[in-house]
């Protein structure tokens, strides 16, 4: 055993182990260095070559809805593109404010009051978190019709937000466990009411934790492609998930249209700039999160 | 500045009483200390007054002012002009120091100048001036305590609680602060509930010492009275440093206590006060042991099982069968292990408990 150990250190294993993590690597690397050498390249075709020149010409087409240089017809009109953009931040935001809104009073009140079939209720609120969206869509679905919320950002919020709250709950409940009961205690007898040592005291300390689960479910929404494929008809309500795929996916086959593919590639890293925004920006809270519980310091 | 009064009050968290038929008065202005071992209920009281607990029974006034009487009247802790500093100390992690201080005074809307020029008093009061701007998890322990102690002191309040404001300092810092805390409430003279289970700061700071177990007060009275003439057994072995020697004897030919391997006499007016019982208890303070290397007239003899010299004095323990005793003696008392001592005892300063009823007899 010990020789075999041993022979792992000699420079023959090494190299071995080199190219075993350049595969690994490359096996990562490839889709992402791929899109964005596009992004940035103004003449990006379907295949990866090295840029003559670097623009931002993809980016700002993105947004402005202009032809690529050299004039052909295109699939998904790119005047959509901006808006789908907007649809996704639209998405992001209503599924932030819905989840933030009904997950942190029943967080809180699931951090403080002690009541029959507490654990069973916690318990049940996991179960339903832990479902696949998938799973739930044709009630959904039909439920959205019912309500009018086909075809309607909002719909896909709700349904999004839906999902999200379970977990959230456990997580701003973590947050709210370690705010200690004294210090609301201490609030009442400097006589702060409640309801505004709530708004004075509990959510500003918990603050760090609300912002967590504000960006998390912020990235629920922006990033959901299940909810809008089945909710979402009109290629202008499009969020850039249900966009995108419609470039690569639903359109090439159709004669005469080709795949703007740089301002595509544009678009895709446009659309993975948020989530890894986020994580740059809370990678310190993200840290404490453990099985729905944080921790702060 | 009001007093207090707790009337027959009873609190059950579920089937736990953890306190039972408590009366109790505070003086206007009074330093009261709630004195108990964990779990006497001690801190359940000092919610009950601030209203963070409500009564299961009984009454409680804030001078004339019905506070709370389990049932129709409940003044809440908003209104009830106190301030209370817990353990621990329970600042509001998101403000720093100035608006920690300033909180209550926010809350009851007072001038913003007004406000800052008694944050900068009070904190010059208390040496955290230069602490205003930092977060309370930028502050070490003596300086969290300080900055609590000042967001009591901001508003004025009718009465002040301290649920262990030392517990969690150093022991060099507690002692320094059990002084400040001392001057700072004659300084206020606000009514101050305090509640500590270290004897040694209720003894220093307190005017008077309420010593609760199981929920009930066992006894209320200044310093001296409760060193001086503990009404119980509990009393008796809580107060004090060593804690005194409480020993199991019985009565026999009515003037003569028996320990087992000795015998004392006792002087005719001690004995009179013990008819009609037969077990004892007999208590005498480690001060109060008189001990000596020559044999003296009614000196029990003892052999020395340890000396612990503390510098200014000796810690004795001595034993006679299987009887033991702690004496405090000069330091100049050399003693060997093994010596023989003899030892009396000054019958002014002994106490003599019923064994059944664990009250003082003598």
């Amino acid at each position: 055993m010990g020789g075999f150990f041993k022979k792992i250190a000699e420079p023959s294993f090494t190299v071995i182990g080199y190219v075993i993590l350049f595969v690994l690597l490359a096996y990562v690397l490839t889709p992402l260095v791929w899109l964005f050498v596009t992004a940035f390249n103004p003449r990006g075709g379907p295949y990866l070559e090295i840029p003559r020149e670097v623009t931002l010409d993809n980016f700002v087409r993105v947004f402005t809805g202009e032809r690529p240089r050299g004039g052909t017809r295109t699939a998904a009109h790119p005047i959509y593109m901006s808006r789908w953009v907007a649809n996704s931040l639209i998405v992001g935001f209503a599924t932030m404010i819905i989840t933030v809104a009904l997950s942190a009073p029943a967080g809180y009140a699931l951090s403080r009051l002690q009541f029959r079939g507490k654990d069973l209720l916690m318990t049940a609120i996991l179960l339903v978190g832990f479902m696949p969206m998938t799973s739930k869509m044709l009630p959904l679905y039909r439920l959205a019709r019912f309500l009018g919320l086909i075809d309607n950002l909002l719909g896909v919020a709700l349904v999004i937000a839906s999902g999200t709250i379970p977990t959230q709950i456990w997580i701003i409940k973590g947050f709210f466990d370690h705010i200690p009961r004294e210090i609301e205690e201490q609030a009442w007898i400097c006589g702060c009411s409640y309801l505004s040592t709530l708004f004075r005291v509990v959510l500003p300390a918990a603050g760090p934790g609300l912002a967590v689960v504000a960006f998390l479910s912020f990235l629920s929404g922006w990033g959901n492609f299940t909810v809008p494929l089945i909710l979402i008809y009109s290629e202008h309500l499009y969020p850039i998930s249900l966009g995108l795929a419609s470039i690569f996916v639903h359109n090439p086959g159709e004669i005469g249209l080709a795949i703007d593919y740089g301002t595509a590639c544009a678009l895709s890293v446009i659309y993975a700039i948020p989530p890894i925004l986020v994580y740059y920006v809370f990678r310190e809270h993200l840290m404490k999160i453990r099985l729905g519980k944080m921790e702060i310091r | 500045m009001v007093s207090i009064l707790l009337e027959g009050v009873t609190k059950r968290f579920g089937k736990v009483v953890a306190v039972d038929e408590l009366t109790l008065r505070v003086e206007d202005g009074e330093f009261m200390i709630l004195l108990g071992p964990s779990g006497c209920g001690k801190t359940t009281t000092l919610r009950l007054v601030s209203g963070l607990e409500r009564v299961t029974k009984g009454r409680i006034y804030f001078g004339d002012e019905l506070v709370d009487d389990g049932r129709a009247v409940f003044v809440p802790p908003q209104r009830r002009n106190v301030s209370m500093v817990f353990q621990s100390y329970a600042l509001f992690p998101h403000m720093n120091v100035f608006d920690n201080i300033a909180f209550p005074a926010y809350v009851r809307k007072l001038p913003k100048d007004e406000i800052r020029k008694r944050v900068h008093e009070i904190a010059e009061l208390l040496r955290i001036r230069d602490l205003l701007d930092r977060k309370p998890n930028e502050l070490s322990g003596g300086q969290q305590q300080r900055v609590a102690l000042a967001r009591a002191l901001m508003i004025e309040p009718d009465v002040l609680l301290l649920d262990e404001p030392l517990a969690n300092l150093d022991a060099k810092l507690r002692v320094y602060m059990r002084a400040e805390l001392k001057r700072l409430q004659r300084e206020f003279k606000c009514t101050t509930i305090y509640v500590t289970h270290d004897q040694v700061e209720a003894m220093s700071m307190a005017d008077r010492i309420a010593v609760m177990n199981k929920g009930r007060i066992q006894q209320v009275g200044t310093p001296d009275e409760l060193y001086n003439k503990p009404a119980s057994l509990f009393v008796a072995g809580f107060i004090g440093s060593p804690p005194m020697n409480l020993i199991d004897c019985t009565l026999t030919n009515s003037d003569t206590l028996d320990f087992g391997p000795f015998k004392l006499r006792l002087p005719p007016e001690l004995a009179s006060a013990l008819q009609g019982r037969q077990e004892f208890i007999f208590g005498v303070r480690p001060q109060d042991v008189k001990v000596s290397r020559r044999e003296v007239q009614g000196g029990i003899q003892f052999r020395v099982y340890v000396s612990e010299p503390l510098g200014d004095r000796v810690v004795l323990t001595l034993v006679n069968g299987d009887v033991m005793i702690k004496a405090l003696t000069d330091p100049d008392f050399k003693a060997e292990m093994g010596e023989r001592v003899w030892v009396s005892f000054d019958f002014r300063k002994v106490h003599i408990f019923d064994k059944r009823s664990e009250n003082v007899v003598v």
